[in-house]
């Protein structure tokens, strides 16, 4: 039997061929996907442990109502043991580098800074010296390659505030995990980095290596009894576990959601494996019944297809692997490094990569052909004799055509139904009506093809009677087409019910931005990062400005509970020109010294209301501000809380930092007035200065980012289709070479042969594309709706030159597609066709 | 189409729907070369029903592929009308195909996908020209299918699917019929049919017709026989009977065994 199957594979090799290229592709993507994971996890974890090597104990900053730092006399007392060989502190923040054209350096996450000494291993000076002064710095090498600059330099960084400049007295070579990820390391004398990331004379870890002879544990126990019981102490084989801890989870997230999209492809690579099984058992319907004829058992036939596909699962597989193994080096090469901040490393291929590949290619092979296969099984020994013998039952239809009809309705109601007014437990309802709403519908297109192919009937009549033609072509075997277009459907579906319910939430944030700040410019951080306090007064300072706030956000208690609320402070005097708050209360959002703003929800849980005061806890010290409630306001955008002059919260020695700072400007909004304000905040690297229309373009170019890679991923779902289409259209053409040569003998020439195939791989496509797009939007619809819920200002927004682009590309699908099978038809020699009975 | 100056040249023939002068056609080279036909001269006359007979293999539906712009020639020359189609571009056979040229297959000869109705004017839509209504009636009433024009092929039985083949062939009124074995896969009463059909076609409708048969009773219905051997014309018959043609094969059969 294996023989038997092993030669039928290579007499249907051409006809396997788009199959096992769709199987391939599937398993390279999983590959890919698996191998490109583990070599960035391992990647991370040698930058990591090279970055740590050295380091035997550290003591870390722990908490005690509050950060808790190391200090200098502990590092000293630690240094003073016989059991320690060096100590050292360490200081480490965020900072941002302005390159030579004053943008940030990479990305604002990598963007690090610390503190370096004499003898730090881990940092090797390659050129000039250690920094002194408090505007002195060095930077690691791969920055000042990327750069440019060097010892002598002068160089505009910032943590959080606004722009310093610093000279550049050195560089030096690190493997550090940040630069190794294509962040920047900027390094200060330490009393520098205290200064600016923590109190003078404070450490955020202090790093000891051990004397000769010394073990972790020994060492650990020695420096215990310094370490006050708010500190943390790690051993180095501790951290190091740590980080391969960290790495592990945020590699698995990467895995995870690669292997989504692997599966998807792989999804649609079933239609096409189970398409060409069904087609090539028809084929060999004599073939097979002969074999029943002879004696072979049903089972001994459903096994020979089955082992056929196995061979086909198999090969497929392993080529997978090999392109697979391709895919990651060339991820490897493009995504990894600078620009993305996944660190380069040696290609790591797995024993578990490659068994998990080929199992998914043989598995899903295997999967895919077993209906084939039984229908295989049930051919009459009669058919040998050639009795006519249709194996795709009436009754078949019918029982999937319920089915579909079934499932689709209960999926749509499901994404449709509100359950709770939860938001995860929403989608995740949506999504599984979703998949049962589209398995449904993947059920249903056989009876779908003929209503929605007489639809797109307009689009072909330009094309006259060959359009004709290929429609009728196309309904031949609604199966075929079914499963074919299904297919393209898939992928179809996911992108634009993604783009829609992204054109949705765009419009909806920009509308609800438009709504909420009436500010001119808004400054803020990278993700809205809290920023210091100089921020706001260096905003406000700006002559160009008129009026300015900050929002800052601190969480209080009520008095006499332990229940934190979250204060903002603003500009009380600036907030009613700088954001537009709907009072359900009070005529003002004017705040004057001890008045309170609450928002709805506050003021209907505290019973309060305009004229009331609240007493609240701030800060460490239990003291008590009372405050008059002027107002309530309706939900806002960026505001959930009460909000009440900043000063009051200053006055309480809370040190505020602004999640945002708005300023209205002297004349609006100028190219000027940008630059007036970007030297305003010292053209700080890690602030956004960003005007009205920036401000609402930064809203969409989140989303927009986020969802060109999700078209990215979702590409390979409809290459795999495509190789679908190739793969029906040149079984079809085979199948009608008589009927191709019996048209060539009465006048159709080989370009009318052409484009006849290449219209009936169009309407296919085209067929695959509107059930696609049409259920995308209705699943973007129901998605919207569970939104609205959440958000005012949502609507349906269809952006229809997106949506045409898609229709067009499912058309461009079906000519590309057919370029071969059209060209295979067009050269069919006539004679022979006409004669081949 | 203009005539090629080989045409004016040799093509005497005013009233000869299809001529071959000095035909060959091989296949392979050397040791394997096998000559489907032997320098083939042969006149078939427009208005007349012609019949070509011969024993398995000796070239018939060559000659027919070869007249017919379906193959083309190794040496000599053919002509349908007064075109000359040995030196025609595959582009241009196709168009005289089309436009000129009818063609019976003995299978495969309907699309499935269309009625009959559809597969009668398939020429014309490929074209993209309209048929002549009068003339289509015409050809449909001759040929017996009124009822039966909305059917599918597969809705039909052979002899009426037949007809209907025959029907297209005549539809856009070609200069020339071909037919290869048409009745092969057919019992002898739906042969019969479509033998008398064609018949008529070419006595009423003044069309020309060119068969190949292996049946003496289809070469019957034809107004001359002409009989091929090894890739050469060995002989005719005008206004053929059946017994003469039998007759004709056995004297032939014999001959071949003795010599
Ligand atoms: N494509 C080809 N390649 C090689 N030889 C061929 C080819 N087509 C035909 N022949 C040979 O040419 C000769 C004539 O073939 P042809 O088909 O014209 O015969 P025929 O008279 O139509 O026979 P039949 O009555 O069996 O249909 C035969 O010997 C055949 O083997
Ligand atoms: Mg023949």
């Amino acid at each position: 039997m294996f023989r038997t199957a092993l030669r039928n594979v290579l007499a249907h090799k051409a006809k396997l061929l788009m199959t096992a290229l769709a199987v391939t592709l599937g398993v390279a993507f999983v590959a890919g996907s698996l191998v490109f994971s583990s070599t960035v996890s391992r990647a991370y974890s040698d930058a990591v442990s090279s970055d740590l090597r050295g380091i035997d104990l550290a003591v870390q900053e722990g908490w005690d109502d509050g950060p808790y730092y190391p200090d200098q006399r502990l590092l000293d007392e630690i240094a003073a043991l016989p059991e320690t060989g060096a100590v050292f502190g360490d200081v480490r923040g965020n900072a941002a580098l302005a390159g030579p054209d004053g943008e940030r350096v990479g990305e604002l996450w990598s963007s690090t800074a610390g503190s370096i000494v004499e003898g730090d291993e881990r940092r090797t000076m390659v050129e000039g010296r250690l920094p002194e002064g408090e505007d002195e710095l060095v930077i690691d090498s791969r920055t000042a390659e990327r750069t440019g600059f060097t010892t002598g330099d002068t160089v505009t960084w910032s943590t959080d505030g606004p722009g310093r400049t610093a000279t550049v007295t050195g560089v030096f070579e690190t493997e550090d995990g940040d630069v190794a990820a294509g962040g920047t390391l900027l390094l200060f004398a330490p009393d520098v980095a205290q200064e600016v990331f923590l109190e003078p004379g404070q450490y955020g870890q202090l790093n000891v290596t051990a004397a000769p002879g010394v073990s972790q544990d020994e060492l650990r126990t020695a420096v215990e009894p310094l370490v006050a019981e708010s500190l943390d102490l790690a051993t180095g084989a501790q951290l190091v576990a740590d980080q391969e801890r960290s790495i592990a989870s945020y590699t698995e997230g990467l895995r995870t959601g690669l292997l989504i999209f692997a599966g998807i492809s792989l999804f649609v690579g079933i239609f096409i494996i189970a398409n060409t099984f069904t087609m090539l058992v028809t084929q060999r319907i004599r073939e097979l019944a002969l074999l029943r004829a002879v004696g072979a058992s049903r089972r001994q036939v459903t096994r020979s297809v089955l082992i056929e596909s196995f061979v086909v699962g198999l090969l497929a597989g392993a080529a997978g692997l090999v392109v697979g193994i391709g895919v990651a080096l060339l991820l490897r090469a493009t995504i990894a490094g600078e620009a993305s901040g996944l660190p380069a490393g040696d290609l790591v291929i797995g024993a578990d990569s490659v068994l998990v590949s080929l199992g998914v290619g043989v598995v899903i092979t295997m999967l895919s052909a077993w209906l084939p296969a039984r229908r295989a099984a049930k051919i009459p020994p009669a058919a040998a004799v050639g009795a006519a013998y249709a194996p795709a039952t009436r009754r078949g239809l019918v029982v999937r055509t319920t089915v579909g009809a079934v499932l689709a309705l209960l999926g749509g109601v499901l994404a449709l139904v509100k359950a709770t007014d939860d938001m995860s437990s929403n989608f995740l309802i949506m999504a599984f009506g979703a998949m049962v709403l589209l398995t449904g519908v993947i059920l249903l297109t056989p009876v779908l093809s003929r209503p929605v192919i007489a639809a797109v009937r307009p689009l072909l009549r330009p094309f006259g009677f060959l359009g004709d033609l290929a429609r009728r072509n196309a309904l031949r075997d609604s199966r075929r087409t079914a499963a074919t277009a299904s297919a393209l459907m898939i992928g179809l579906t996911l992108i634009t019910a993604l783009t829609v319910g992204a054109a949705g939430m765009q419009r909806a944030m920009a509308e609800e931005l438009e709504q909420t700040v009436s500010a001119d410019y808004e400054v803020r951080m990278f993700s809205t990062i809290p920023m210091s306090s100089d921020v706001r007064e260096a905003v406000a300072a700006a002559p160009e400005v008129t009026a300015s706030t900050g929002l800052a956000t601190e969480y209080v208690d009520f008095d006499g509970e332990d229940a934190g609320a979250a204060l903002h402070g603003v500009s009380g005097e600036n907030l009613p020109e700088l954001m537009a708050l709907e009072l359900v209360e009070g005529d003002s959002a004017r705040l004057g010294e001890g008045d309170i703003l609450l928002d709805e929800r506050t003021a209907a849980e505290r019973g309060l209301g305009a004229g009331d005061t609240v007493a609240l806890r701030l800060g460490d010290e239990e003291q008590v501000e009372t405050f008059t409630v002027v107002g309530v306001y309706e939900d806002h955008r960026t505001l959930h809380g009460m909000v009440t002059d900043v000063s009051v919260l200053e006055r309480n020695g809370i040190s505020t930092e602004d999640r945002f700072v708005w300023a209205m400007t002297e004349g609006g909004v100028s190219a000027e007035t940008t630059e007036a304000l970007r030297a305003a905040v010292g053209d700080s690297p890690a602030l956004s200065v960003l005007d009205r229309e920036a401000m609402i373009a930064e809203v969409s170019a989140e989303a927009d980012t986020a969802l060109t890679l999700v078209y990215a991923l979702l590409g390979m779902a409809v290459v795999i289709a495509v190789l679908g289409v190739v793969n029906t259209l040149a079984m079809s053409v085979m199948e009608r070479r008589s009927e191709i040569g019996m048209l060539r003998a009465v006048g159709l020439d080989r370009g009318g042969v052409a484009r006849m195939v290449r219209l009936e791989s169009v309407v296919i496509s085209l067929f695959g594309g509107v059930l696609g797009i049409g259920l995308g939007i209705f699943i973007g619809w129901a998605g919207g709706l569970k939104l609205a819920d959440q958000m005012s200002t949502y609507q349906l927004v269809l952006p229809y030159e997106r949506l045409g682009l898609f229709l067009l590309l499912a058309a461009v699908v079906g000519v590309i597609a057919a370029l071969w099978p059209a060209r295979r038809a067009a050269r069919t020699d006539m004679l022979s066709a006409i004669h081949a009975t | 189409m203009t005539p090629s100056p080989a045409a004016t040249l040799s093509a005497p023939h005013a009233v000869a729907a299809a001529t071959a002068e000095r035909l060959t056609k091989s296949y392979g080279t050397g040791e394997t070369r096998v000559v489907a036909l032997d320098q083939v001269s042969v006149r078939f006359e427009a208005g007349r029903f012609t019949a070509i007979m011969g024993p398995s293999g000796s070239g018939k539906s060559t000659l027919m592929h070869c007249l017919a712009g379906l193959d083309s020639a190794t040496e000599g020359h053919a002509w349908i009308g007064d075109t000359e189609i040995t030196s025609l571009s595959d582009k241009q056979l196709t168009k005289l195909r089309r436009d000129r040229v009818g063609f019976v297959f003995q299978a495969f000869n309907l699309l499935p996908t269309l009625t009959a109705a559809e597969n009668i004017t398939l020429p014309m839509d490929i074209a993209g020209t309209k048929p002549d209504a009068a003339w289509l009636n015409q050809v449909i009433e001759t040929v017996g299918l009124s009822g039966r024009l909305k059917h599918r092929p597969n809705q039909l039985s052979g002899g009426q699917q037949q007809r209907v083949a025959v029907a297209r062939a005549l539809a856009s009124k070609p200069a020339i019929i071909f037919g290869d074995e048409p009745t092969g896969n057919l019992d002898s009463r739906a042969g019969a049919e479509v033998l008398q059909f064609l018949r008529n076609s070419v006595r009423e409708l003044g069309q020309t017709v060119v068969m190949v048969t292996h049946d003496p009773m289809a070469a019957a219905y034809a107004d001359r026989v002409v009989f091929l051997a090894d890739g050469r014309v060995v002989d005719e018959m005008a206004d053929p009977t059946a017994e003469r043609v039998l007759d004709h094969m056995r004297r032939f059969e014999a001959v071949g065994r003795t010599s």
